[in-house]
């Protein structure tokens, strides 16, 4: 081998040792003073008018007037420390707290949420979720500087448990969201514990703490700033990587841990805490499509998939089986309706196979596949493309060659999948929703929006608008009864379960406790480092 | 020279004119409209079309083209319509990370795939060449992301030396750099043994071995050279490619590069986005070749550059 070649070679290896010596000082400070938390979504803005996503990176630097408690799930005061709804329900009426005011020190007040909800109603700001402050909204109204009322043609009953309480209404400062109008979420401002620094997209977004905070909820037990300096959230789309990171004490907080890891990271010390999810995963048909349009064929397909053993081998264990509606986490929730549901769609492959065979389904060919008039019971189920929803598609398609109905899985990109929904393009889907409030379902079943399952009933329809504007309570979740009872008769869908969120949380962190009601909010407040 | 160099940048802008041309087509005949993304699912159809007019996507298709190029050729890539932010300002930030990376990992994987080419060349048929093929072929099946979770477990978890993820600098970049650089030395060493066994049994190398030159200068200089042609072509192709972004192993490691995105654009049908991100690789591509055939000139002055 020629000499200078080997001199060549020398140098690489010199280079790459002094390369290696240089970089080994990477590692933490000293004196920890940032927490730092592993997202695998990079928000689409930070500007929560203007996207249908929040979640903590995009709702922790913000306020809203009203809180959810963490155990008990009751609407607690946020930035209104009291309200009052009219009694024609037309009206509600928010006392705002004193002397809160935003990052850049203008103050809070009825002009703020003026303001904020008024920019929310402007074609300009193209808002997708000004269906939060409610289809009927008329005005909103400074009724003095620390109350502020908003006036409705139809009553509104579910504005705290849904708008009011999320991100999407989150309060902003006035005079600077005049100044940026849609530049806005590239440099937030609110009245949260945090303030926005810097986010590098696909990298992170870093906050600071807020000196003046002193207004935190009442399940908090430190009303002032944090205990911490700085929060920073890691866009970490891998979720090994992820957990790798955790582990290794680079990650103070993961946000949904892979099912497979959860057992390992608790034997190794690390705090483990869970929350429902606020909604179910399930399997829609689309019922303008034939077979899907035969009650027979929705309820021995519902009949044929065993949602324990789903819970049981795609999310090992974390979640539950649901077959009603709604999941015991959303108010309206009735367990007579979850075991009517139950019972009728319980698994049972058998009484499946008799109810086919019964509407006249055969397998003539012996292909193992049922027809009827000549046709099979074949067809697609579209997934996305996600391990775990992989999984499930996986058990389903074996479920269903049991009872002789053969399902092709097609794994679809997200937006080619909203597209196919929009157009009824798709045979049966694997999907999911989450909310705080059972007008989801009305989101979900209402002509003219219903695109999962294309289900559509007039008399759904009233049902719903009544559930919508009914001021009463007790009225409504009756009339929210009524509505799961239609979707439990009809069967468009097959619930399957809602899942546990899983959080992995480094052992030197203090305090730290996860919200049960809305696991997308981050509670930091008394989080110690 | 010069004339050449006039020529063949004035031959890319068709080419460039092309690939913005087909892109905006694509995107536009691929199922999944911005709308839908930003709307969410429960919007009305007349919110749809509503907001589908005011970011003029229902304009008809070739006055949507030329309203992008018209912007385009100042400069101006307009704005994401999913997060309001400049285009050019998202390109610019993701660029440094994915050329750094491109450069190391093309300089690594030249460095050791010419090596480990030219000893399976002259030793050939020998130990060395069987152990540089089978380096070689590992390189080249490996899957990346399997490889990028080896490394960080290994280097980065198990024996701590390098960051496991995110960019932080000349560090975060090394593992990733190795990722790539295995995955691209494969196939640069083993054209460059092929193209240097041909060159190996020319006559020309036998009179130089016949007229008495040393070993080294029959491999380094008559040989190497000769055999340089395909090694740079791929090298110049393997570049090409690295610019736009290694989605993967930007993925794995975190890295906030050029494919993720170009990704996450694609996925939320970001259009002036998409455009912007594919107009510019476009153009690096178109640039990388130049130079790629500049380097024939000075490899090979039989071809002459015209």
């Amino acid at each position: 081998m020629s000499k200078r070649l080997w001199i060549i070679v020398g140098l690489v290896v010199v280079v790459a040792l002094a390369g290696f010596a240089s970089l080994k000082f990477f590692g933490g400070s000293d004196e920890k003073d940032t927490l730092t938390v592993a997202i695998i979504r990079d928000p689409d803005t930070l500007d929560t008018q203007r996207t249908t996503w929040v979640d903590a990176a995009n709702d922790i630097m913000y306020d809203t007037l009203v809180r959810q408690d963490l155990n008990t799930g009751e609407i607690i005061p946020g930035l209104a420390t009291s309200w009052k709804l009219s009694d024609d329900g037309l009206t509600w009426t928010f006392q705002l707290r004193k002397g809160v005011t935003f990052h850049n020190g203008e103050p809070f007040n009825a002009h703020a949420v003026k303001a904020t909800f008024d920019r929310m109603r402007d074609p300009k700001t193209a808002s997708p979720v000004t269906y939060m402050l409610g289809d009927f909204i008329e005005s909103i109204e400074v009724v003095d500087e620390y109350t502020v009322n908003l006036n409705y043609s139809k009553p509104f009953p579910s504005l705290l448990n849904s708008g009011a309480s999320t991100g999407f209404l989150a309060i902003y400062p006035p005079k600077y969201l005049a100044e940026k109008g849609n530049d806005f979420g590239l440099h937030p401002i609110g009245t949260g514990p945090v303030k926005f620094v810097e986010h590098v997209r696909g990298s992170h977004i870093l906050y600071e703490r807020f000196e003046d905070y002193a207004w935190a909820p009442d399940y908090a037990q430190n009303k002032g700033p944090l205990n911490f300096k700085y929060l920073e959230m890691r866009i970490i789309p891998d979720e090994s990587t992820a957990v790798m990171e955790l582990e290794r004490g680079n990650v103070d907080l993961l946000y949904s841990v892979p099912p497979q890891d959860v057992e390992r990271l608790a034997q190794k010390g690390f705090q483990i805490t869970k929350a429902p999810a606020n909604g179910i995963t399930y399997w829609g048909f689309n019922v303008k499509k034939w077979p899907f349009t035969e009650k027979a064929v929705r309820t021995a397909l519902a009949k044929a998939v065993d949602r324990e053993e789903i819970v049981e081998y795609a999310l090992e264990g974390l979640g539950e089986p649901n077959y009603g509606p709604l999941p015991s986490s959303i108010w309206g929730y009735s367990e007579e309706i979850e075991a009517r549901a139950k019972q009728l769609y319980g698994y049972d492959p058998e009484g499946a196979k008799a109810i086919l065979a019964a509407d006249g389904w055969v397998d003539t060919d012996g292909d193992g596949v049922v027809e009827k008039d000549g046709k099979p019971l074949e067809f697609k189920l579209w997934v996305r493309n996600f391990p775990v929803e992989q999984r499930i598609s996986q058990i389903i398609q074996s479920s269903a060659a049991k009872i002789g109905a053969k399902v092709n899985i097609e794994i679809v990109e997200d937006a080619a999948y909203r597209s196919g929904m929009a157009n009824g393009a798709q045979d049966t889907i694997l999907w999911e929703y989450g909310w705080f409030d059972p007008e989801i379902l009305g989101n979900m079943f209402k002509t003219g929006v219903s695109t999962r399952t294309w289900y559509s009933s007039p008399e759904l329809d009233e049902l719903i608008d009544a559930g919508a504007t009914e001021v009463d309570r007790e009225k409504r979740k009756q009339i929210y009864y009524d509505i799961q009872n239609n979707l439990v008769d009809f069967a468009p869908w097959v619930p399957l379960y809602f899942k546990q969120n899983v959080f992995a949380v480094n052992p030197e962190v203090k305090n730290f406790e996860m919200h049960q009601y809305r696991w997308e909010q981050l509670v930091l407040n008394d989080v110690m480092l | 020279m010069l004339k050449y160099l006039i020529r063949r940048i004035i031959s890319a802008i068709p080419v460039l004119l092309g690939v913005s041309v087909i892109v905006f087509l694509m995107i536009h005949l691929i199922p999944g409209d911005p709308v839908q993304h930003i709307l969410g699912e429960f919007a009305s159809p007349e919110r749809v079309t509503e907001l589908r007019n005011q970011l003029g996507l229902n304009d008809p298709l070739p006055i949507q083209y030329f309203k992008f190029l018209g912007k385009a050729i100042k400069g101006d890539l307009g704005r994401s319509l999913i997060s309001n932010a400049p285009v050019v300002d998202e390109i610019t930030r993701a660029f440094p990370v994915t050329i750094q990376l491109a450069i190391y990992s093309i300089i690594v994987s030249s460095v050791i795939g010419l090596v480990a080419g030219i000893i399976a060349a002259v030793r050939h048929n020998t130990f060395w060449d069987q152990l540089a093929m089978i380096g070689a072929l590992f390189g080249i099946s490996t899957p990346s992301f399997w490889l990028a979770l080896i490394f960080m477990m290994v280097f980065a978890y198990n024996l701590g030396w390098f960051p496991i993820s995110g960019y932080s600098g000349l560090a975060s970049l090394v593992l990733p750099t190795a990722v790539l650089a295995a995955l691209s030395a494969g196939s640069i060493a083993r054209i460059t043994r092929s193209s240097m066994l041909e060159v190996l049994g020319q006559d020309y190398i036998r009179t130089a071995r016949a007229k008495g030159l040393d070993e080294e200068t029959v491999v380094m200089k008559h040989s190497l050279k000769n055999a340089m042609i395909p090694v740079v072509t791929l090298v110049g192709l393997q570049f090409g490619a690295l610019l736009a972004g290694a989605i993967i192993t930007e993925t794995v490691f975190a890295l906030p590069g050029i494919g993720r995105l170009a990704v996450q654009a694609i996925t939320t049908r970001d259009f002036p986005m998409i455009q912007g991100v594919t107009l510019f690789v476009a153009t690096l591509f178109v640039l990388t070749n130049l130079i790629v055939d500049l380097m024939y000139g000075i490899i090979d002055p039989r071809i002459r550059l015209q």
